[in-house]
């Protein structure tokens, strides 16, 4: 089961620029009119200390999308609670950026008008914000691509940009909804390089919603192993290996240690073996 | 320089075309130009010469086909020499209009059957209906109520050019991706914001392709509106050239139809192009 969060933790839930998230007893259900309600997320206890980068890993159903809507304000809980930093999560707050599956650019805005756009709504664009967004396409190398348009731009570097425009705002905390998961194996390991780059540079606490354990264990402190039917946390296994990680690491026994001892998390759980149910 | 080596990127970003001395595709772009010139002459070019050919052998009677001759000098008299002026700019002034009216009230009721589900549900059946009715049937009672001014034909052009305008504008305001949307509540956005940022852009890139059909709507109502009876207008010239047997004349009205219809197709696509991007998505 879920280990209770440390006491010390919760007293300082501001590190560098993070903040904690604290998930009390957060549930969803779906009340069905003439069925059954479906319990997308059985009652959940999760704390993640600020600047740390957990990923909920697990197969369709297992709520991992759900619990990250609730953090990001996006969904309501239908029970218990979310705390981020010292706020209650009601609704969505500039402080929290999520990360789409899909980049979700504005094909009728130029690269610098996507990474600006946040700053735009929230009426906070100033010489500062637009400084940081130079500097954030300067370091995942699209400084060059700034006027160009989405349409001209690969998945990989649509991806990119959608990662700029969530942190030019200087977020503290970064949620993301399988980034990587339609991009090719290649373009997704570099893009895992860049985001640890990115993420050691402004350190925030980073929440990553994955199918992929071996994405999972490669960026992160922590995985939360997820299953369905109902949506729920398995477990939560600590990733003990060093940082920073190179691609080094993607071929070092001690890793494929870690996504097997994730995939037998899964197997337990039942959540292995395909869609049956 | 870190341009990617995709052969498709040099036909999108024309502003990056400049940069790139590449002479041999241009030449190319230059001849292919000319060949398509070339190509899109040789169909007006066997027309004309069948049209001439058949007449100066008196093959068919002057009242069916007339000279080229004679309908080039009925477009020097009546066009060039300005007889007909108050009708040319009758019919311009109500396709302009009905064209107009039709764009406003296309996308303000498409907007607001789009915001409000019940107003969508109570007229949008009517409008469908009306939308598959001929509307020139109605030509005839207009006339009779409104008179033989400007009025009855801007309403049926304008009712023409109205119906593509509300749908277009009614699906681009709905079409909204769910990722896109979540990002606009993750940011905080307001109803407003989400217009001006989101679905405004995007309704236009429906709208723009949709006015190519209601601008030729417009000019059909108003030509056919004439037809029924008005005081001026190219619709009246042709039912009164052609009950004096006058098909040289029919014919110039013809192709001045044809010269405005390409000028309105013009216009509407050079609008969409020097729109700003980010009004009007390309």
């Amino acid at each position: 089961m879920v280990s209770a969060p440390p006491e010390n933790l919760v007293a300082h839930p501001h590190v560098g620029g993070a903040e904690q998230i604290a998930i009390d007893s957060a549930a969803k259900t779906y009340l069905r009119r003439g069925a059954s309600p479906v319990e997308a997320l059985r009652p959940t206890e999760l704390v993640v200390k600020p600047g740390e980068f957990v990923s909920l890993v697990g197969p369709s159903g297992c709520g991992k999308t759900t619990l990250l809507k609730l953090i990001a304000g996006l969904d309501h809980a239908t029970g218990g609670s979310v705390v981020v930093g010292e706020r209650k999560v009601t609704k969505p707050d500039p402080q929290v950026s999520v990360v789409f599956q899909k980049a979700a650019l504005l094909k009728w805005y130029t690269v610098e008008q996507n990474v600006l756009l946040p700053a735009r709504i929230a009426g906070t664009l100033t010489k500062q914000t637009r400084q940081r967004a130079a500097e954030l396409l300067e370091f995942i190398g699209l400084a060059d691509f700034k006027d160009r348009y989405p349409s001209e731009l690969s998945g990989g570097m649509q991806q990119r940009v959608s990662i700029a425009r969530a942190l030019a705002g200087e977020p503290k905390v970064l949620l993301m909804d399988e980034p990587f998961s339609a991009l090719d194996e290649f373009t997704r390991e570099v893009l895992h390089d860049e985001l640890l780059r990115l993420w050691t540079g402004h350190p925030k606490t980073v929440i990553f919603v994955t199918h992929n354990i071996s994405e999972a264990v490669y960026l992160s402190d922590r995985v939360a192993v997820m299953a369905p039917r109902p949506g729920r946390i398995e477990t939560v296994v600590d990733i003990d290996l060093p940082r920073p990680r190179t691609s080094a690491l993607r071929t070092d026994p001690q890793f494929f240690e870690m996504v097997s001892a994730i995939r037998s998390h899964f197997s337990k759980a039942g959540a292995l073996g395909g869609e049956s149910a | 320089m870190t341009m990617t080596a995709e052969p498709t990127s040099t036909t999108k970003v024309p502003r990056r075309r400049k940069a790139q001395p590449d002479a041999l595709p241009t030449a190319n772009r230059g001849s292919a130009v000319a060949k398509n010139v070339g190509l899109r002459l040789i169909v007006p070019a066997v027309v004309l010469l069948a049209w001439w050919y058949t007449t100066s052998r008196d093959m068919v009677s002057p009242l069916i086909v007339p000279a080229p001759g004679d309908v080039w000098d009925a477009l020097d008299s009546y066009v060039l020499g300005g007889v007909w002026n108050e009708d040319i700019l009758s019919s311009a002034r109500g396709t302009l209009w009905s064209f107009a009216i039709g764009l406003v009230l296309g996308i303000v009721g498409g907007s607001i059957m789009a915001f409000v589900a019940s107003i969508k549900t109570a007229v949008y059946p009517y409008i469908l209906a009306f939308q598959a009715f001929p509307k020139i049937a109605v030509a005839p009672l207009f006339v009779v109520w409104l008179g033989y001014g400007d009025a009855p034909k801007i309403i049926i052009g304008a009712s023409l050019a109205v119906f593509p305008v509300i749908s277009a504008t009614m699906a681009g305001l709905i079409d909204v991706d769910p990722d896109e949307h979540n990002l606009m509540r993750s940011v905080g956005a307001s109803k407003r914001q989400e217009l001006r940022h989101l679905r405004f852009p995007r309704a236009m890139s429906y709208v723009f392709p949709a006015l190519d059909i209601a601008v030729v709507g417009a000019l059909l109502g108003v030509i056919t509106a004439e037809i029924v009876g008005t005081e001026y207008g190219l619709g009246r010239v042709i039912t009164e050239r052609a009950a004096y047997g006058d098909s040289a004349a029919v014919y110039a009205v013809l192709i001045v139809l044809a010269v405005a219809g390409a000028i309105l197709h013009l216009a509407v696509s050079t609008l969409h192009r020097v729109m700003p991007r980010s009004i009007v998505p390309k």
